[in-house]
């Protein structure tokens, strides 16, 4: 195995954005973060990398994909509480004050995601509010458009970190704390081979650590090219990335 | 190759490598190095790893079948990525008096070696009654290094709004520093502190390597001229950016 790509994305290298960086979203910088703010479409593509292009991989190997995320956290900022699924005029409203008031808390579902050219695999970090009840993250796949992310299929599909204990239900995690860095990693398979599975799995610090695995369903040719992209999951994010950085293993 | 450098250096490693600065005596456990500052002075060298030294027998096999000296890298300004993780096993309240204290900060540089260069780094500190008041474990740090100590220097830190609650010392760190010109040059610090924490900074200033020249080092805090350091490994891995 050998390390075929290798880059620290900082705020300052994507700003510049070479022919190999693509935006398709607004987004605001200053020299230590991007910030991604609010919007109003769901899955919605903010930005694409292209990490390896056509023929550069082998598509007889496996391959692996580990991604590390810099998202800081500035805590002090209420939760405007029911309003994502409240009425439009109040979802609204809220975004307004959003707006006005600059968010300091990240929010709503991030995917961070790996794409070949008609699939991508990846990871989708969840709203804090939800990770005693629905866990910090799972598993994601579907069909990269220029747009957006469609056919999405998470995994787990319900409350992965929930379970019975004692037959009572108990969250496998006590905090809602931002862990501010994740670490993932996303194994592809050679696509022609039946018993062969891709695989992802994402950690942080969390709780004093927690780790989530899950597969994916069908396998991305890496010798078609490998972009790395992320999609807004919701659309009231407010994340704060201070770098991205990525390596290709084959 | 984008990768061309890595070293992880154990406390055997740094005792035979490193070299200790004045009044700093190395005690080797083998799994801990102990750093001893028996009064080297503010802002003094603890010890330097010459990774010129380390990395001079080293080449890099390119794609194209092309070997690379590993120092070609350092003199023509080419873009890159360090990765330094380091680990301190520090603990508190254990037994001996030197165990049970707190770490002083200690600063962790990296520079071309020469006399009034720039050198980027962070400081971390192990005083956790420190940590409110300077909104976490860490900040960042640009200086000139001036002969066994450093001048000049600015303090980068977090931010009045970056609230640690945590009064634990996470014991590993994890850096990476991007050399470039000041737009460019950007370094950041994580640990698992607080659920996981980081600090990002841009150092305002041009950093690269142009003389085949690298070092690693650390140095003292600007307040405490004398402390022990019980550093467990330092894992070092240099990118090349493509």
């Amino acid at each position: 195995m050998q390390l075929k790509f290798y880059k620290m994305m900082t705020p300052a290298w994507l700003k510049r954005g070479k022919s190999n960086v693509r935006f398709s979203s607004e987004v605001e910088w200053n020299d230590v973060e991007l910030y991604v703010p609010a919007d109003t479409r769901f899955n919605e593509s903010i930005f694409q990398v292209s990490l390896v292009k056509k023929d550069e991989l082998n598509r007889e190997k496996p391959y692996t994909v580990k991604i590390v995320a810099g998202m800081e956290f500035r805590p002090g900022e209420s939760y405007a509480g029911g309003a994502a699924l409240g009425r439009l005029d109040e979802r609204l409203t809220a975004i307004e004050q959003r707006l006005a008031a600059p968010p300091v808390r990240p929010r709503d579902p991030m995917c961070i995601m790996i794409a070949g050219k008609q699939r991508a695999h990846g990871i989708e970090i969840r709203d804090p509010s939800g990770y005693r009840t629905r866990g910090p993250y799972r598993g994601v796949e579907g069909v990269p458009g220029a747009r957006g992310l469609f056919d999405t299929r998470y995994q787990p599909m319900g409350d992965p970190d929930t379970e019975f204990r004692d037959g009572v239900l108990a969250p496998t995690i006590n905090s809602d704390r931002w862990p501010q860095v994740f670490r993932m990693e996303i194994s592809g398979q050679p696509s022609d081979d039946p018993e062969a599975q891709s695989w992802g799995a994402i950690s942080s610090d969390v709780d004093g650590g927690h780790a989530t695995s899950f597969t994916y369903s069908a396998a991305i040719d890496p010798s078609s090219g490998l972009r790395f992209t992320v999609f807004r999951g919701e659309r009231n994010e407010f994340y704060r990335i201070n770098y991205f950085e990525v390596s290709v293993y084959q | 190759m984008a990768l061309i450098y890595q070293q992880l250096m154990t406390p055997t490693w740094l005792a035979s490598s490193a070299k200790p600065g004045s009044n700093v005596t190395f005690d080797n456990q083998g799994n801990t190095l102990v750093v001893n500052n028996t009064g080297a002075g503010v802002r003094k060298n603890l010890f330097t790893v010459k990774v010129h030294d380390a990395m001079r027998s080293e080449s890099v096999t390119t794609e194209d079948g092309k070997t690379t000296p590993v120092l070609d890298y350092f003199k023509k300004k080419q873009a890159l990525t360090f990765a330094i993780e380091i680990a301190f096993d520090q603990h508190y309240g254990l037994g001996s008096a030197a165990r049970g204290a707190p770490m002083h900060p200690v600063h962790v540089m990296l520079w071309d070696y020469r006399s009034g260069s720039t050198a980027i780094g962070f400081r971390i500190d192990g005083d956790v009654q420190n940590y409110a008041k300077k909104q976490g474990p860490y900040s960042g740090i640009s200086a000139q290094i001036s002969g066994d100590s450093f001048a000049g220097y600015t303090y980068f830190d977090p931010g009045p709004e970056r609230v640690v609650a945590s009064t634990m010392f996470p014991q590993v760190f994890r850096m990476l520093l991007k050399t470039g010109e000041s737009a460019e040059c950007w370094g950041s610090c994580s640990s698992a502190i607080d659920s996981g924490h980081i600090h990002a900074v841009s150092y305002g200033t041009a950093f690269n390597f142009q003389n085949q020249l690298v070092a690693l080092a650390l140095y003292s805090d600007e307040l405490t001229s004398s402390d022990t350091y019980r550093v467990s490994y330092i894992d070092l891995s240099i990118y090349k950016e493509d």
